[in-house]
Formats: structure tokens, sequence, C-alpha cells
């Protein structure tokens, strides 16, 4: 009892702090208007100024509002983190699901896969993939560097690198749900598999795919912030917590401030999905409510 | 003559074990060249202990799993190609109604479902009849599984079967699950299922009691092997085979103090990875010869509408 | 157990087979192109030449015929010439290989030697302030972004109170204790972010291991609770460990890939970024096998590893 009570004040509490973080980012625009700025304004006489009324965290390298910033970087990181995610957990879902429900030869050939990709170290070849000049595959020049393909680009490789976890939790669930009696009984009056697993296995799979969801939502946006960092995510002048972070490397011996915040709102928001995941796991499994 | 409702001939199932690329094959005889036949309004009760094969046998009946070898005809068709219209004739009540049912799926969308699988979509008043039809209330039918008992769970999972009119109901130890007081209520149910339309039924089971209270004819299964099959009085009152005499042994009485000690079964049942050589139950049989050891008895007649496999009862006497 | 090795070893190989095909295509669509670097070279080359070059590179040819071109002159012995080091890819590899398997071995030792008791150590009395107190930090550190924690120790302890450097190599001649001096922040950057993954699997299979049966049995006999734990639990509970930590390998080679590159420490993780970002085909293409291949042979190592300590292992999947 205790603990279950621990868990759903653990649940309630980074859920408010996800939330909070979601509605701040959401205000940038609000925020910029309120304190008369300018999230790309840049000012060089005003660079690296102290905090003060205007600019509440000080400015940065190009004497742009860190706070507003900081703000759109949230938006930014949180939309690819969430959007990537869900692209992640229907990919994973649909693996999952087809190897569940099918077994036998097929299940042995996607979970081969998928075991292949879990051990591959991933960081590296995500780095290729997101160097990879698009034109080369045929794409428009206009249209591989436009600012919103670099967008598109970094949730689907990072959605390429999170299914596994979903696929692997929905595969083993899948597995022991076709062999209960309603999956037979559906099979014995003629339901088609599309069907099934449509109606019969998906509807109790939700609470595995919402935990796992959760805990790689994590996982993905400290992988879009790496990526940003290292210059192959987000592009600048888009402001993300990741790629903020590039420029205040550079600047870590002059003004280490600069370099604290955008870090500290990563790792805040992973810590509350990571917990949140945890302790939905724990409140939806039936197994650990002792 | 008219075909019998359903007509089984020699079917077999063996399952491979494979252990991977690089590793050796097994096999498993699940069930070995079994046939019968099954007409309608008549309870055919397929009897042996777990793991014989009887619920693999009625996996196959219920198409869930093909036949190794042997063939199965349902109103003389076979059961080869489209399967999806012979599913109507056949539907299966299972053992455990907390797991038959889909959680997440209204009562009443349960048990239209087969109907709206099979493209004729039930109206709210068919779904009410067969309810009611099944002792639920038109009520019921907005719920969710979780909120019945066992009981109610299994007269869903009734209803369900019986969505499709079909002419054979495969039940699986379909009272097995449920309290005592529950069981006699199901049973009665069935029965009188049964004669309100000419059901057949194979009512796989174990529990010898409610098997004398169900079934017309019996089939005795071990090993994956039918070694007995008979008219209900006659097997279980002058049963032939010794592994039918030690089941019925088993069977605690009322007021008949000890069992007899030559005819209860020793040990455990051979694995079906590795049968044993001649006749299936020589190991465990007290009153195997060296014959038994050797060659496999065959099911041969043993007075009117009956068959045992045992050298003792048929080839054995002239 | 052969049959399982075999076909551990057997996919493994399909793996590599497959990821040598995937990551050399891959690097034909990164930009720039070989013939056009040669001519920004050399200005003197004219169009014909560069075409006379293409054909004679064989990039006139389909990208398969190209891969098994390549495979072919790679088993002879070739492994290419590599444009940012000015010398054989192999040369290039080799110290940076020793450099990130001096780091990540370190690293990963320090790491075990922490967690393992840490976690066992929570494991053992769950839903206590202790384990509650550990399993927070060990959250922290799986989530904390492992370039921000490099930034992190640098500022603290290299630019607030500037005690340690924040390269991770000595310039010139350093010295064991000031290869060790410099080692510090990285290696540390390494055992933060991969010490509350560990520590919350060993947690985790010590709870599990300690609800089974025969643990319980042990407990009704009257062991004390020291004994259950470490002669009875232990040894089970650290079986799974055992793998999911090797399963990590790659995991952690993307944390040396970062913790090299802010560090500027000359690993390998480091070497595939560079070359990845200066274009240079050759080493990336063979660096980036050699790390898969790598991590290839840890998992390999671990799925048998476990496999022997745990029997039931290699008769899994074939209970069906």
């Amino acid at each position: 009892m205790i603990s279950s009570l621990k868990q759903h004040r653990l649940i309630a509490v980074s859920g408010f702090i996800l939330l909070t973080l979601g509605t701040i980012a959401a205000a940038a625009p609000l925020a910029e208007v309120l304190l008369g700025l300018d999230a790309n304004q840049v000012d060089l006489f005003n660079r690296f100024a102290p905090p003060d009324s205007q600019h509440i965290l000080g400015t940065d390298e190009l004497g742009r509002d860190v706070l507003i910033r900081l703000l759109y970087g949230g938006q930014v990181s949180l939309l690819v983190g969430l959007i990537a995610a869900v692209a992640a957990a229907l990919l994973g879902t649909t693996i999952g699901l087809i190897a569940g429900y099918y077994g036998g030869k097929v299940d042995a050939i996607m979970m081969r896969f998928t075991d292949g990709v879990i051990s591959l170290p991933l960081l590296p070849l995500l780095i290729v993939l997101a160097a990879i000049d698009l034109e080369k595959l045929g794409i428009p020049e206009a249209i591989a560097n436009s600012e919103n393909v670099s967008l598109y680009r970094i949730i689907l490789i990072v959605a390429l690198a999170g299914w596994t976890t979903v696929a692997r939790l929905v595969r083993g669930a899948a597995l022991s749900l076709r062999e209960r009696d309603f999956v037979l009984a559906a099979i014995a009056y003629g339901a088609s598999p599309f069907r099934i697993m449509a109606v019969h296995i998906l509807p109790n799979l939700l609470s595995p795919i919402i935990v796992a969801t959760t805990l790689s939502v994590g996982n993905i946006i400290l992988l879009e912030s790496v990526l940003s960092f290292l210059g192959l995510g987000i592009q600048p002048p888009v402001a993300s917590w990741g790629n903020m972070l590039t420029n205040a490397q550079e600047l870590i011996w002059s003004t280490p401030t600069l370099a604290i915040y955008p870090g500290l709102l990563i790792f805040l928001t992973v810590i509350a999905f990571n917990f949140l995941g945890d302790g939905l796991q724990d409140a939806l499994d039936p197994k650990k409510s002792r | 003559m008219t075909a019998p409702l359903l007509k089984v001939q020699n079917i077999s199932k063996s399952f491979t074990l494979s252990g991977g690329l690089f590793s050796a094959k097994q096999t498993l005889r699940a069930v070995n060249q079994v046939s019968f036949t099954l007409n309608k309004n008549q309870t055919l009760a397929l009897v042996g202990e777990s793991g014989c094969g009887k619920s693999t046998l009625g996996k196959m009946l219920a198409l869930l799993t093909s036949q190794s070898s042997g063939t199965i005809e349902i109103e003389g068709q076979k059961t080869t190609g489209n399967l999806k219209p012979l599913r109507q004739k056949v539907q299966m009540v299972f053992q455990d109604p907390f797991s038959s049912l889909n959680p997440r799926m209204k009562v009443g969308n349960i048990i239209g479902e087969p109907l709206l699988v099979q493209g004729k979509p039930a109206s709210t008043e068919q779904v009410k009849e067969l309810a009611q039809s099944v002792g639920l209330n038109s009520g019921d039918l907005s719920r969710y599984p979780h909120q019945f008992s066992g009981g109610q769970r299994q007269r869903i999972a009734i209803a369900r079967a019986l969505s499709l009119k079909p002419s054979f109901l495969i039940a699986d130890e379909p009272t097995s699950a449920l309290d005592v007081s529950i069981q006699s209520q199901i049973l009665n149910l069935m029965k009188e299922l049964q004669s309100k339309h000419q059901l057949a039924y194979l009512f796989i089971s174990h529990d010898l009691a409610v098997v004398s209270h169900m079934a017309d004819h019996i089939a005795v299964m071990y090993l994956g092997e039918i070694v007995e099959i008979g008219p209900k009085k006659d097997v279980l009152q002058k049963p032939a085979h010794p592994y039918t005499q030690s089941l019925l042994a088993a069977v605690p009485k009322l007021g008949k103090g000890k069992r007899q000690p030559q005819t209860s079964l020793i040990g455990e049942p051979p694995s079906p990875l590795a049968p044993p050589l001649g006749c299936a139950f020589h190991s465990r049989c007290p009153l195997a010869e060296e014959r038994c050891k050797r060659e496999a008895p065959a099911l041969k007649p043993y007075g009117p509408d009956r068959q045992v496999a045992c050298y003792l009862k048929s080839g054995g006497a002239p | 157990m052969i049959g399982y090795s075999l076909e551990r070893l057997f996919h493994s190989a399909i793996v590599i087979i497959v990821m040598s095909f995937v990551i050399y295509g891959l690097m034909g669509l990164m930009p720039g192109d070989p013939i056009d670097l040669m001519i920004s070279a050399d200005p003197k080359l004219t169009p014909a030449d560069a075409e006379h070059l293409r054909t004679l590179y064989g990039l006139d040819q389909p990208i398969f015929q190209r891969y098994i071109n390549w495979l072919g002159t790679v088993f002879q012995g070739d492994l290419g010439y590599s444009r940012l080091f000015a010398q054989p890819v192999l040369e290039a590899i080799a110290p940076a290989l020793f450099n990130t398997v001096k780091l990540l071995g370190l690293a990963i030792i320090l790491s075990l030697l922490i967690a393992l008791p840490v976690g066992i150590w929570a494991g053992s009395r769950p839903q206590t302030k202790t384990d509650y107190t550990i399993n927070l930090l060990a959250f922290s550190g799986i989530s904390i972004p492992p370039f921000w924690l490099a930034l992190l120790l640098i500022i603290v302890f290299a630019v607030l109170l500037p005690i340690l450097p924040a390269s991770g190599l000595p310039t010139g001649e350093g010295g064991f204790w000031e290869t060790l001096r410099h080692l510090i922040l990285p290696v540390s950057t390494i055992v933060i972010a991969s010490i509350g993954g560990h520590t919350r699997y060993m947690r985790a299979s010590m709870i599990e291991t300690l609800r089974q049966d025969y643990i319980r049995t042990a407990v009704a006999k009257g062991a004390s609770p020291r004994r259950v734990v470490l002669s009875h639990a232990l040894r089970n509970a650290l079986i799974p460990v055992v793998t999911i930590i090797a399963l990590d390998f790659g995991a952690l080679f993307s944390g040396a890939l970062i913790t090299e590159t802010i560090f500027s420490y000359p690993g390998m993780g480091k070497l595939i970024f560079d070359s990845i970002m200066g274009n240079d085909f050759n080493l990336a293409l063979v660096a980036l096998l050699f790390a898969t291949f790598l991590t290839l042979i840890g998992n390999l190592l671990a799925d048998l590893a476990y496999a022997w300590l745990d029997p039931r292992v290699s008769y899994k999947g074939r209970e069906r």
C-alpha cells in the first residue's frame, strides 16, 4: 500500500513537472511580448549581459536573450522527443505485434533483426545517417536544405533508434496473449489475423505500450540533444537545448553559466519522463502490485 | 445412409521441437491415428490423463491447428482450403472462462463478434436472444467480462459459441475451472441447449462423474491414442482395456472400502517424445505380456458398437 | 551448448555482413565525393580526367559491385588510406583503439566496482529509505545528458577550481601519473553515465532473485539475511546482470564517442566522428565496421557466458 502510494506520488510529481515545462515552453511567444524581446534578435552591443530585469537569465554570445531561447529550445526538444517517441512506438508496436502474433520463423527473424539493431553502436551510425547528403537520395536541393527537413530528419533518426524497447515489450506481451483462449476462440469463429491483432491483442497491450513509450521519450530526448550538440540535429538559428550547448562549450572558459541552463532542463525533462515511466510500469503491472 | 456429422479418420498430430539451425530436432507425437464418428444430438466424451493429447485432438477438430495426417470430415466436407465457412459448423468452449473472453470487449460485442466476422452482423435483438438462451440478462450486454463470475463467464462463452448456430460443439473441460455448485448448472444448460439445437458435443474431461452425466459415448485416450471407445454404460460398467479399468478404479467411491490394488496406476505416463515400443500402455499395465512390448495392438471391435486396443480383449481371444 | 554457440556465431556473422554492406552504402551517400575532393585538391584536373578517375576507381559501377570489389581488397589486407591522418587506415585506427580500450576498460571496471555492491545493497532491502535514495541517484545518472555532464565536470574541475586538465591526453611525454590525471575527467564522465544503469540492473535482479521460492526456503530454514543474500541469491542474481552489462557495449561506445569528442581524447569515438565530419570515407568505413564488429563480439561473448552460467538458456525458445 505504502509503495503504491509512493508510486502514485511519483507519477503525479513527474507529470506535474513535465506539464509545467511544456506549458512554460509553449508560452514562449507570450514571454517575448511581455519582456519586449525577440528570440532571434542579435544585439552585438549587449553580449554576455548579466541577468537583469529584462534579460532574466542574461544574454548569449550574440546578445540574444537566454531565457527566451531556452523556452523556444524547449518547444523544439519536447516536440521532437514526443513526436519521435510516438513514431518509434508505432514502428515498435507494429514489429512487436507481428512478431509476437505469428511467432515461429517470423518472430525469430524479426527479433534477430531487433537484437541486431540493439547490439549496434548506435550513436556513430546515427551520426552517419544525420550526415547523409539527401540530394544523393534523389531529393531535390530546395527541399533537402530547407529548415523543416532537418527537423523531420532528426525525428526520423531518433525514432529509428528508439523503437526497439517498444518492439520487445509488445512482442513479449503479444506472444503470451496469442495463447489466450479468447484469441483461439476468435480464430475458431474465423476472425482474420488483422482483426485478431487489432481487436483482440492490441487493446490488451495498451499498458505496456504506454509504459515503454514513456520510458523511451527520455532516451529519445537525450539522443536528439546529443546529435544537436554535435551539430547534426536541429540547426541554428532554430534553438534546441542540445544546440545551445554547442556554443556554450566553446565559451566554457569565459561564460560557464551558458552551459548550465540547457543541460539542466534536458536533465529535468529526461528524469521526469523516466520516473513517470517507472511509476506507470509499477502502477499498471499487476505482478508488481505487491 | 447420410454422412455422419463428424467423421475422423486416422488423424495424427506431431510437433517438431526444433532447437534451431545447428541442433537436433525432436518429434513429439501428441495424437496418433485417431478415428471415430459422431452424429448429431450425441455427446462423445474424451477421457484421459493430462498430456494424453485430448486437448490437441479438440483443437484439431475446432480447426485451430491442422492435423499432420488423416482426414476430418464435417457434414461430409473435408477440412481443407478455405476454412471460414466451415468454421460456422464447429465452435469451441474453453476450459478457463477467465482467459476465453477478451477483457477489453463488452459482453454484447463478444457474443456478436462471430456473426460480424462471418459477414452477417447481429442485430441487438439477436444478441439479446442469444444472451437469454444461456440465462443472461440483456442488461449484462453492456458490461465487461471482469464484472462477472466464472459461471456467468462460461455462459457468455457458450452464447458466443452458439451465435453461429454450429452443429458441433467442442467443450474442453468446460466446468473444471468452476466451483462445484456452479458446474451442474453449466452442464444442465449444455444438455438443454443440446436437445434444443440438436447439437453434437465432443466433451473433453478427466472427471468421470461429469462424463457419466453428459456422455452418450466415451473414448479413452492414452498417450495420443484411443485405447477404448464405446457406449457410456459399457465402458463405465464393464471397462475392457486395462487402462480404463485403472482409471475407473482410481475414482474414489463412497462405501466401497479399499481400491483394488492390481488395477491402480503406477508411475507416470511415458514421455510422448519417446513413446515405448509396442502397446503404449505396456510399461504401466499390470497384465502386460511379452507380445505387448513388441507390437502395438490395433483398435478392434469388441462387442456391438465398441472397440478396444488390447491383445487380451480382442486380438488375443479368437 | 555447442549447437547454441554455433548458432549465435552464425547470427553475428550475418549481422556483420549486413552491416558492412549498409555502412558501405551509407558512406556513398555522404556529402562530397572522393573525385570531387581530388579535383579541389588539384585544380589542373579536367572533367575528362575526373571521368577517367571515376572509371579507374570503379565509381561508375553499381553499388553492389563496388561493395564486392571493396570486400575483395579488404580480404587482401588492404583497408585503404586515410586522408585525414595521411597514413594507412589500420595505422590510424590501432592507437585510437588502444586509447578507447584503456578509457572504457577503466570506466567499466570502476563503474561495476561501485554499482554492483550498491545494487546488491539496495536490492536486498527494497522499499526502504536507502533503496529510494539509491534509486533516485541511479535515475539521475541515467537521465543526465553525458555531454552536459562532461561540460559540468570541466566547469567545476578545470575552470572554477583548476585542479584537473580539460583534455584527455597529456601533450608530449606525460608519464604515468600525468596520463592518469588526464584520464580522471573522461573516465568519471563515463562512470557517472553508466553507473546508474548498472546499479538498477543489479538491484532489479537482486529483488527478482530474492522473490524466488528457494530463497524463501533458505529464510525459513533460518539462514541469516546476510547469508541468504551472499551465498544463496548473489550468484543467481549476477547471471542476468552479466548479459545486460555486456549488451550495453554499444551504448558504452556511444558514450565514449561523446566523451572523447568533448575531451579531445584520441580514441575510436573521436576518430569516427572526425572522419565522418572530415569526409574521410575510407577511415570512417573501417572504423565504423570495427566498432560494430567489436560490439557484436562483446554481445556474443555475453550470450555465451550467459548460456554457460545458466544452462536453461540454450534450451529456451525450444520449449514450444
